[in-house]
């Protein structure tokens, strides 16, 4: 069902259909939470929280607009809010069983945990307004004329955005102090070599 | 940067999130330019970079559960019928009842320049009016159970 079809039918008095957003949106609100929150905790609590959030002003959404566009102004100010409010106590690393590619052997997946923490510290260690573009454009799959829409700003602003923060990403991953001074020297993946 | 279109719309290139007629010119323009080539390119990798690095986390079980007890399941339920006739029933009652309330307490506001006596002059005078058709009534009811008697003291005879 589409979410047009379903938010209809909550607002028609269908409250349990809710459990279907809650389906289909958790692992995508779930992920953003954590790249604010930098813990699994609190990225479940500020997902409840931003869902019920949403279902008790579900009446003030503009049928026009786009409900994933919505729904994600609302996370991304929740967001914000709490970073305004807490810092993290913590930065904890991905768990592995979070990780779950069957194909990659331990090593592999050992490293490719090592390059998800760092993209990760990377993203967080932005200024709020860099990350958040970075994490909806490329780990949410918004378009920037979305992401204009979920930040109030003009296209031209995100489009703009984008590339400094591409640019600081760049950067702050050039400077990152993992490995010692051998680090140059370790064999790096493919994948932060495009990168840097 | 020398092109002037290094600052363009690309990001949105990358997503076709454009009209059809921005799309082929940036196409067109991709295909003269190398710097903006190279900005494309850099963006696909980052992006592709950026999905081979993306968290699969799992969400909670908790969260649903959590999130669909919490809710009032029957916050947008619409009022039914009955239930809303029975509230304009109770309102329309209510009003008519202040209205009642406001005429007499005017009424009452009305009567300070009168004489005591002519208070109760006036409340005779008003129960002789309630009164009146009750009066007219019994006399009818008294003519007609006189009329029964002497039918049936005639039938007797």
């Amino acid at each position: 069902m589409h979410d047009d079809e379903l938010i209809s039918s909550i607002l028609h008095g269908h409250g349990e259909r809710y459990d279907d957003i809650v389906q289909r949106y958790q692992t995508g609100l779930y992920r953003t939470a954590y790249y604010y929150t930098q813990n699994i905790e609190d990225a479940r609590d500020l997902t409840q929280e931003i869902f019920i959030k949403a279902y008790n002003h579900l009446a003030g959404f503009n049928r026009g607009s786009t409900f994933s566009t919505w729904l994600y102004r609302i996370a991304v100010n929740h967001c914000l809010d709490w970073c305004r409010k807490k810092k993290p106590l913590y930065v904890e690393a991905t768990c592995l069983e979070n990780l779950s590619d069957e194909e990659q052997g331990p090593e592999d997946l050992l490293i490719q945990q090592e390059l998800t923490s760092e993209v990760q510290a990377a993203v967080a260690s932005l200024p709020e307004i860099y990350s958040t573009v970075l994490i909806l454009y490329y780990f949410e799959d918004f378009t920037p004329q979305q992401i204009a829409e979920i930040v109030d700003a003009p296209k031209r602003t995100v489009e703009t955005r984008l590339f400094r923060a591409r640019k600081m990403l760049k950067d702050k991953l050039h400077l990152a102090p993992s490995g010692g001074e051998g680090h140059d020297m370790l064999p790096k993946p493919k994948q932060l070599a495009q990168l840097r | 940067m020398t092109c002037y279109r290094s600052q363009s719309n690309w990001h949105s290139y990358v997503k076709k999130s454009l009209d059809e007629d921005e799309l082929r010119e940036m196409t067109v323009h991709l295909r003269q330019c190398s710097e903006c080539r190279s900005i494309v390119s850099d963006i696909r990798e980052t992006a592709s970079t950026f999905v081979n690095n993306r968290m699969i986390l799992i969400p909670p079980i908790e969260i649903k559960l959590n999130v669909m007890t919490t809710i009032n399941k029957d916050k947008y339920k619409p009022c039914t019928n009955s239930t809303h006739l029975l509230e304009m029933k109770n309102w329309g009652l209510s009003l008519l009842a202040t209205g009642i309330l406001l005429f007499a307490l005017n009424a009452t506001s009305l009567a300070p320049h009168l004489e005591s006596t002519q208070v109760s002059d006036l409340n005779s005078a008003v129960g002789k009016q309630i009164a009146l058709p009750f009066t007219k009534m019994s006399q009818t009811v008294h003519a007609a159970l006189r009329v029964i008697d002497s039918l049936t003291a005639d039938q007797l005879k």
